[in-house]
C-alpha cells in the first residue's frame, strides 16, 4: 500500500506540470494572437488611411483637370480597368469621370454635371485595403466655373 | 527488500521531478520569448497607432490650408522664390492659442513625451509636379504644374529606424474656379484696368466690330486684337487655367490666342502661346471649347491681357467672336 501511494505521487507530478504547462502555452498563444491581431488592425489602419489620401488625390485631380478642359472624361489606362490611373506613394488610384447623361455604378450626375469616382488601392504582402470618393461637380459650360456639389466616400 | 524497493521508488520520483523541471523549462522559456516578442510587438503597433494618427492629423491641417490659401504651400514662409521643395526643406503645422489656425513654420514638430516616455517628430514637405501632354501627373518629362504639389508627412520617434521612416502622401491641388467673360468691344483704352468686361480694348490691327463681336476687315489675310488690362483681384497671384471663344468660323479659318500677364498693372506684356514662346498659339478647332493654359508661364501674376489673331477660311469668309471666356483659380 505505502509503495502504491509513492508511486502515485510520483506520477501525479507530471501530468499536473504537463497541464499547467499547456496552461501557459494557451495563454501565451493567446496574448501572442491578440497583439497579432492588434499589430494588424494597426497596419491596416494606416493602409487604409492611405489609400483614403491617395483615392482624395484622385478626386483633386480629376477637379483640376475639368477646370482645365470643361469636356474632360477620362479614358481607360493600365493598370486601371476603368478610369485613368494615378499613383500617390505606395497607393494605385483609378479615377472615373463622366459626364451627363452617362452613369457609372450608382452615380448619376445632372446635366451640366460631372460624376468622379476615385478608387485608391494598396496592397502589402497579404494585407490589401482600398478606399474609394465619390463626387459631383457642376461644371458651367459658358464661364468654364466648376463647384463641387457633393462629395462622399463609398 | 522493503529498503530496496522503497530507494527504486525514490527514484522513479526523482526522473519524474527532472522531467517535470525539463518540460517546466521549456514551456516557461518559450513562454517567455513569446511574451517578450509580443510585448515588444504591442509596444511597436501603439507607435504606430500614434503616428498613424499624427500624419492623418498633418495632412488634413495641410490640406485645409492649401484649400483656404494655395499660397501658403506653394510658397511656404521663408521661400520666398517658392523653390524650397524636397525632403531637404522641412516644414511642420501648428496651431497657436492665439488664433486656434493651422499655420506653416520651417523645421520639424516634436511631440510631448506620451505615457511610455515617446517623444513623436513629425513634419512635411512638397515636391513639386510636372503634367505630360495629356494633362496627367508624370513621374518624368512634361511641364511643371504649379497648381499641383504632392506632399509627404514623415513621423519618427525615439529608438524607431532613422532608414525607414513612416511617410505617408498625398496631392494637393489649387481647385478653386472663377472666370472672366470679355465681350462688347466698344471703346479703345491701352491704360485702363479692368475688374469685369466694360467694352475696352487695348488695340487691334485689322479688326473690324460689327454688332458688338469681332471680326475680320474685308480683304485683310490676317486681323488681331489686344484686349484691355484685367485685374483678378488676387495680389498674391492667381492661376490662368483655359480659354475659350464663342462665336462662329468656317472650317478653314481659325481663331487663336496668345496670353500676356503681370504682376503689374502695366506690364510688361510678352504675349505668349503653350509652349512659353511667341512661337505658338493657344487655338481649337471649333468655338466652346475649353484650351488649357500652361500654367507654369503665367504663374501667379495678378494682371492679364489676351490677344486674338484671326484667319479668314480660304473663300476670304471671316470668323466671327462674341465673347472671350478666361477660367482662373483665386
Amino acid at each position: 500500500m505505502k509503495d502504491r501511494r509513492v508511486n502515485s505521487l510520483g506520477v501525479t507530478l507530471l501530468p499536473l506540470v504537463i497541464m499547467i504547462g499547456l496552461v501557459i502555452v494557451e495563454l501565451g498563444l493567446a496574448m501572442a494572437f491578440v497583439v497579432y491581431l492588434s499589430n494588424l488592425s494597426s497596419y491596416g489602419t494606416r493602409l487604409a488611411q492611405e489609400a483614403l489620401f491617395g483615392a482624395r488625390s484622385g478626386i483633386d485631380d480629376a477637379i483640376l483637370r475639368i477646370i482645365r478642359n470643361k469636356d474632360f472624361s477620362s479614358t481607360t489606362g493600365l493598370p486601371c480597368t476603368t478610369g485613368y490611373p494615378l499613383t500617390v506613394g505606395r497607393v494605385n488610384v483609378c479615377v472615373v469621370v463622366i459626364q451627363w447623361p452617362a452613369t457609372y455604378q450608382d452615380c448619376t450626375p445632372a446635366t451640366n454635371q460631372d460624376c468622379i469616382t476615385s478608387t485608391g488601392t494598396i496592397l502589402t504582402g497579404t494585407v490589401l485595403r482600398q478606399k474609394r470618393y465619390q463626387a459631383i461637380v457642376s461644371v458651367d459650360p459658358e464661364t468654364l466655373v466648376v463647384s463641387l456639389v457633393s462629395l462622399t466616400e463609398k | 527488500m522493503s529498503n530496496m524497493r522503497i530507494s527504486t521508488q525514490k527514484g522513479q520520483v526523482l526522473a519524474e521531478v527532472l522531467i517535470a523541471v525539463v518540460i517546466a523549462g521549456i514551456v516557461i522559456g518559450g513562454i517567455a520569448s513569446t511574451i517578450g516578442t509580443s510585448l515588444i510587438t504591442s509596444k511597436r503597433t501603439k507607435q504606430i497607432t500614434a503616428a498613424t494618427a499624427l500624419a492623418q492629423e498633418d495632412t488634413e491641417a495641410i490640406k485645409s490650408i492649401a484649400s483656404s490659401n494655395w499660397l501658403t504651400v506653394y510658397c511656404p514662409p521663408a521661400d520666398s522664390g517658392c523653390g524650397n521643395k524636397g525632403s531637404g526643406y522641412p516644414y511642420s503645422i501648428v496651431l497657436p492659442e492665439s488664433d486656434r489656425t493651422w499655420h506653416v513654420q520651417s523645421g520639424e514638430a516634436t511631440s510631448t513625451p506620451d505615457a511610455g516616455g515617446v517623444v513623436y517628430t513629425h513634419y512635411f514637405y512638397l515636391d513639386n509636379v510636372n503634367r505630360g501632354g495629356d494633362g496627367g501627373i508624370v513621374g518624368s518629362g512634361g511641364t511643371e504644374d504649379p497648381s499641383t504639389q504632392k506632399a509627404t508627412v514623415v513621423v519618427t520617434w525615439s529608438g524607431e529606424s532613422e532608414t525607414n521612416p513612416f511617410t505617408m502622401s498625398e496631392y494637393l491641388m489649387r481647385v478653386t474656379s472663377a472666370s472672366f467673360r470679355d465681350f462688347n468691344w466698344s471703346f479703345i483704352d491701352d491704360q485702363g484696368t479692368y475688374t469685369y468686361s466694360q467694352g475696352a480694348y487695348s488695340t487691334s490691327s485689322n479688326i473690324a466690330i460689327p454688332s458688338s463681336s469681332i471680326e475680320l476687315q474685308e480683304h485683310t489675310l490676317d486681323g488681331s486684337l489686344i484686349s484691355s488690362t484685367f485685374d483678378t483681384g488676387v495680389a498674391a497671384g492667381a492661376a490662368f487655367n483655359s480659354i475659350m471663344w464663342k462665336g462662329e468660323k468656317s472650317s478653314n479659318s481659325s481663331v487663336r490666342f496668345r496670353f500676356a500677364s503681370s504682376n503689374s498693372s502695366t506690364g510688361p506684356w510678352t504675349f505668349i502661346g503653350s509652349d512659353g514662346t511667341d512661337a505658338s498659339y493657344y487655338g481649337s478647332s471649333s468655338p466652346n471649347v475649353a484650351i488649357p493654359i500652361t500654367t507654369f508661364y503665367h504663374n501667379n501674376h495678378q494682371y492679364f491681357r489676351y490677344k486674338i489673331y484671326l484667319h479668314p477660311s480660304d473663300d476670304n469668309q471671316s470668323p466671327t467672336v462674341t465673347d472671350v471666356i478666361i477660367g482662373y483659380s483665386p
